[in-house]
């Protein structure tokens, strides 16, 4: 069962910096510089890195919210990119998306039931009585009662906008939903509440997701396989448990020792980045992490490493491995 | 910076472009046929024809546009069909005083909206802010043409102490420029108020305040200084405004100047004078609105220039 | 799970539920007296004008035997005529009366054509940005720079001075700052999640200007506009003024007043009541605009 859903090929996303009187471009902020990345249907691939690595456009790139500068993005063997609008309209019903801030990504003027009518709307889906039974069936799959339908956001608690927001992605029923950061701006514990509905969900109506996150340890254990990304760039692939144990990547290492154990005792190096993110408008040359790799040699300084299968399913960028 | 300004000159001259279609297509709007106005009702319809073809009438429009464009780089706005006198000349003659006129009436804003706006601003949220900042409100609602003769009845008739209308020196302006002030002085007085609440939130204010400083010296020392900057943008694209204000003080007080030339022209379909009269003031908008932005970017460093 | 008819009925469109907030909907007198006093103001406008045919005690365009003394001066107010007559012997309370017609007539409708022209070039220059907002914002630059009042008598002049000439020219020409305020809310609206979440479903480009975004911008949009409606009034008294506007016999304030210019001095009435009754409709339209705007300003949602 290792169907390829989501097929995406050196996707570049470059935003225009401009300048002077006739505004034009004097440089690019690089925010994703040639990802590819396979989603096979059915599982969740993790995407993580720190704010700023373009996580966020690359997700957006997918569902072409930013027209991607170039590459290929394919959703069952359809090259996306390449879609009329009305092709679009139609592919729209596949891929969705549930955003970060659950206080902007719900429309303050409509209640929640107008909110889940929405996407019906638009895609003529269902008669009007079908249409009522599918918003109640959605607010009951994300454990909202059916009176919040006529309900606005503004008397919701983050948690529960958020679920709202994961049922008017399902609305349309698609096979692929990104997640951007989908529990970043929620409390700790109801973090956790949003992460095993989206599990039984993916379960139930076999969902392909992609996870994008700051936070490994949110990835951790919803994730089949896990991306890590930096400055644009791929660090590393691998399945989450090898990943997890066999970290290769020394920026993947020093995500990874960030994360708090439990246990006092535990004797562990914590690796501490030293400086800040580089600006994606004038990436280092070389490995983009070399100025804050604790590891790194003046190969790193000079040369890209390239991308290599180290192991079956295993894929890093760096010279040291 | 310096690409700043010119894309800001840039935008100007296409919007004075506009300006200059716009005009152009208006007069060609008017139904009323320049050539027979010029020769009477009773000329021979020969005449009218000749007349046509001297002024370039019954050439396309688009050649008549840059005929017009062309004369206008000259300085040439065209004869008056009604007083046969370069359209130019009359808006010269004009322009003194309704500059005159308008500087009394800017002047008369400042005075009576800037006190007004401090007053309001140290008191906010008291009574003595809601009946001021209501005064100011009715200021705004009341149309200056009915307050002008308001005025006119009571300080030039019931109690005369100025001229009763008509156009010259200083005691000619005072009404003309205290019915101006009056309806105008509420935008400087919100204006400031609101400027001045922002600053009076500001940590450079407090720290002041904390250090001991007197009340007076921190409302004219600190908030006023820092919150006069919008007032002053304000002021200077508002002088542009008034050019266009004053054809209803020039009209009420029979003042005879550029908004007076106007509204004879309109009532005598004298279509050059039109033209040329709402042209201009259009151009001195754009002008002033544009020296001011330029002052502001060199005076304020904060400005973004993208 | 099956619904009964009455259970769509009464979900149908997701109606919101009163909610039984201690939020009082109606914010009290105290808290907005600019609100309230300026509605009272704007619906007692709204009652003179629909209800002018009964209100009215003479016929506006009735010319009186008894209107004039013997001087052929106006008659000073009395108990036949409460506001006096003017100098062609008519009822100026009556006139009074049937120019509020006018007054609002011009300042609403041309007010909604402002709001017509203005909400859809700033939602376009707004929402597609590029050259499409680099040209209408040009064009809006333009018709901001032009004398607005000689303008529009310009316009007049040319269409020919009637009321719904006045109206048009007004509605035409002072759109530019709605369009302005449009394009604000449109620019920082169309970044939201919300937004976002409506393209990502796949909504065309119209629906989620009209639908989405146009709500939740209307908030300055109302203001703008109820101030609009006072400003527009002041503009056709001024071109009735200076007989551009509306012809007499048909009374509008404004060419009231320019007939209450040639006789003020021996007879001020015909100039008091038509400039009161025009000063009192633009303060109730301000004082509301200003009342909403407090109302919907977040800084006093918690007051």
């Amino acid at each position: 069962m290792t169907e390829a859903l989501l097929k995406v090929q050196d996707l570049v996303k470059y935003f225009p910096i401009h300048r002077g009187v006739f505004q034009h471009t004097v440089g690019h902020v690089k925010a994703v510089d040639g990802i590819s990345f396979t989603v096979n249907r059915g599982e969740t691939l993790g995407v993580v890195g720190e704010s700023g690595c373009g996580k966020s456009t690359m997700g957006r790139s997918v569902l072409r919210l930013i027209e991607p500068t170039r590459g290929r993005v394919e959703f069952e063997g359809k090259d996306v990119l390449a879609l009329n609008k009305q092709g679009m309209r139609i592919m729209r019903r596949e891929m969705q998306i549930v955003f970060q801030d659950p206080y902007a990504s719900l429309n303050p003027r409509f209640t929640i039931g107008q909110t889940l009518l929405e996407p019906m709307k638009i895609h003529h889906l269902h008669n009007p009585r079908e249409r009522l039974q599918h918003v109640y069936r959605l607010l009951d799959r994300v454990g909202l009662a059916a009176e919040y339908a006529r309900r606005f956001p503004h008397e919701f608690s983050g948690g529960q906008r958020q679920r709202v927001g994961i049922a008017r992605a399902l609305a349309v029923d698609p096979k692929l939903v990104i997640l951007d950061e989908p529990v970043a701006a929620l409390d700790v514990s109801v973090q956790s509440q949003v992460l095993n509905l989206l599990e039984d969900l993916q379960n139930e109506l076999n969902l392909t997701f992609v996870f994008i996150a700051h936070d490994l340890s949110v990835v951790r254990h919803i994730s089949d396989r896990v991306l890590v990304l930096y400055l644009g760039r791929m660090a590393e692939i691998a399945d989450s448990e090898e990943l997890f144990t066999h970290p290769l990547h020394p920026y993947t290492k020093a995500l990874l020792s960030a994360i708090p154990v439990p246990d006092p005792d535990a004797k562990r190096e914590r690796i501490i980045l030293q400086g800040d993110l580089p600006s994606p408008a004038n990436p280092p040359s070389g490995c983009p992490f070399h100025t804050r790799c604790p590891v790194a040699v003046d190969k790193c300084r000079q040369e890209v490493p390239v991308w290599r299968e180290v192991q079956s399913g295993h894929h890093v960028a760096c010279h040291l491995v | 910076m310096y690409a700043y300004l010119v894309r800001r000159i840039s935008g100007a001259i296409v919007v004075l472009f506009g300006i200059s279609i716009i005009t152009f297509l208006l007069v060609y709007a008017v139904p009323a046929d320049p050539a027979r106005m010029i020769v009477g009702p009773k000329a021979p319809a020969a005449v009218v024809a000749a007349v046509r073809a001297q002024l370039g009438l019954n050439l396309p429009l688009p050649v008549q546009y840059i005929d017009y464009m062309g004369r206008l780089f000259h300085g040439n706005l065209g004869t008056s069909y009604i007083y046969s006198l370069p359209v130019t000349k009359m808006i010269l003659q004009r322009i003194g005083p309704t500059a005159w006129l308008a500087l009394w009436c800017w002047v008369a804003e400042l005075v009576i909206g800037i006190p007004l706006g401090i007053y309001t601003a140290r008191h906010a949220r008291h009574k003595r802010d809601y009946i001021v900042s209501g005064i100011a409100l009715v200021g705004i609602s009341l149309p200056v043409f009915w307050l002008g003769l308001v005025l006119l009845y009571w300080f030039g008739f019931e109690i005369p102490i100025f001229p009763l209308g008509g156009s010259g020196g200083i005691q000619y302006v005072i009404l003309p420029g205290l019915t101006y002030g009056i309806t105008g002085a509420a935008y400087y007085t919100r204006l400031l108020k609101s400027s001045m609440l922002e600053v009076m939130g500001q940590d450079y204010v407090r720290t002041a305040r904390a250090k001991g400083a007197s009340e007076r010296r921190v409302t004219w020392r600190h908030v006023v200084r820092n919150a006069l900057l919008p007032v002053v943008t304000f002021g200077g694209i508002d002088i542009g405004y008034l050019l266009t204000g004053v054809v209803l003080i020039e009209a009420t007080f029979n003042w005879n100047g550029l908004g007076m030339l106007a509204y004879t022209a309109i009532q005598n379909d004298d279509v050059p004078v039109i033209m040329g009269t709402v042209m201009l003031i259009a151009v001195g908008v754009v002008m002033f609105t544009l020296l001011v932005d330029i002052i502001y970017a060199a005076i304020d460093p904060r400005i973004r220039y993208d | 799970m099956s619904l009964s008819e009455s259970d769509i009925k009464q979900y149908q469109p997701f109606t919101p539920v009163p909610v039984n907030s201690k939020k009082r909907p109606f914010r009290s007198l105290r808290e907005f007296p600019m609100l309230y006093v300026g509605g009272f103001l704007v619906l007692l406008l709204i009652v003179v004008a629909l209800f002018a045919p009964l209100l009215a005690p003479h016929n506006p365009d009735a010319v009186f035997q008894n209107g004039l003394n013997a001087n052929g001066t106006p008659i000073a107010p009395n108990g036949e005529f409460p506001f006096g007559t003017d100098s062609n012997g008519r009822d100026i309370l009556s006139r009074v009366i049937y120019g509020s017609r006018v007054s609002l007539t011009v300042g609403v409708v041309s007010t909604v054509i402002n709001l017509f022209i203005g909400v859809v070039v700033g939602l376009l220059s707004g929402y597609f940005g590029k050259w499409v907002d680099t040209v209408l914002m040009r064009a809006v630059d333009t018709i901001l720079a032009f004398p607005f009042l000689l303008f529009a008598m310009a316009l007049v002049a040319v269409l020919g001075p009637s009321l719904w000439n006045v109206l048009f020219a007004i509605g035409i020409l002072g759109w530019g700052t709605m369009a302005r305020v449009v394009r604000g809310q449109v620019l920082s609206l169309k970044e939201f999640d919300y937004v976002q979440a409506e393209r990502a479903l796949g909504a065309s480009h119209a629906r989620i200007m009209f639908r989405i975004i146009l709500p939740n911008a209307i908030g300055p949009v109302i203001v703008l506009a109820t101030l609009n409606v006072g400003m527009n009034m002041l503009t056709e008294a001024g071109l009735s003024f200076l007989g551009i506007g509306i012809q007499p016999p048909q009374a509008s304030w404004g060419n009231m007043i320019q007939q209450g210019m040639n006789t003020y001095a021996f007879a001020p009435w015909t100039l008091w009541f038509p400039g009161l009754a025009l000063v009192v409709a633009v303060l109730g339209f301000n004082m509301m605009g200003d009342g909403l705007r407090d109302l919907l300003d977040p800084h006093n949602a918690t007051r």
